[in-house]
């Protein structure tokens, strides 16, 4: 049983193996975020978990790292500071390195989801 | 003189700002993403005109400007500052 479900922090929709119900967590295959399923008929919807910022920001970057089979270097703590630094000034989690908060930026960001991690050995 | 264009939030920004102040050098910095407006855009374009990109950071001592945290390069151009 596979299902479609659309994320809002990537804006794609992923396939989640198995059944859902609502109030269930799913992690999306391609960014590593956490969603809370609302409903499941007539077709399954699903928002972002709310949890605190630095949970949310931690949980997501190592399911994405696990989801991808990257590893953390000795940045990860100054990275998680400056995306909660972004979280707050700006209202989203926006690469930290980068002046423009705009949807692709937000970790981890459509260069890194398109894996260009392969070819600089680390995210931007 | 040496100016630093940084990102409040960007860990090499930090990393060239701590190796700066650890050395006690004098610097002016720009945080151009807490720049308002005019000021904002017109340090995007001296970045911009310095580097040809605009990524941060980027460390100007004399003439030489010196893109993210390369602590070689600014230990350096430190050297060789007039």
């Amino acid at each position: 049983m596979k299902n479609k479900i659309y994320c809002e922090v990537c804006l794609l929709s992923f396939i989640h193996k198995g059944e859902v119900e609502s109030g269930q967590v799913v992690v999306c295959t391609i960014c590593g975020a956490e969603l809370e399923i609302n409903s499941v008929e007539p077709e399954i919807t699903a928002a972002r978990l709310t949890q605190d910022p630095e949970t949310e920001i931690r949980n997501r970057s190592e399911n994405f790292a696990r989801l991808r089979g990257y590893t953390f270097n000795e940045d990860k703590e100054l990275v998680i500071e400056g995306l909660l630094e972004k979280n707050e000034m700006f209202g989203d989690f926006y690469c930290p390195c980068r002046i423009e908060n705009i949807p692709e930026n937000v970790c981890p960001c459509l260069p890194t989801r398109m894996n260009e991690v392969r070819k600089w050995g680390h995210c931007y | 003189m040496i100016k630093v264009y940084s990102l409040s939030t960007c860990p090499w920004c930090k990393k060239v700002k701590k190796y700066l102040d650890d050395n006690n050098v004098e610097y002016e910095v720009v945080e151009v993403d807490l720049a308002k407006g005019e000021e904002q855009k017109k340090a995007l374009e001296e970045v911009e005109s310095l580097t040809g990109k605009r990524s941060f950071p980027v460390t100007v001592i004399d003439d030489k400007a010196i893109s993210g945290f390369k602590q070689e390069e600014i230990e350096g151009a430190l050297k060789d500052e007039k």
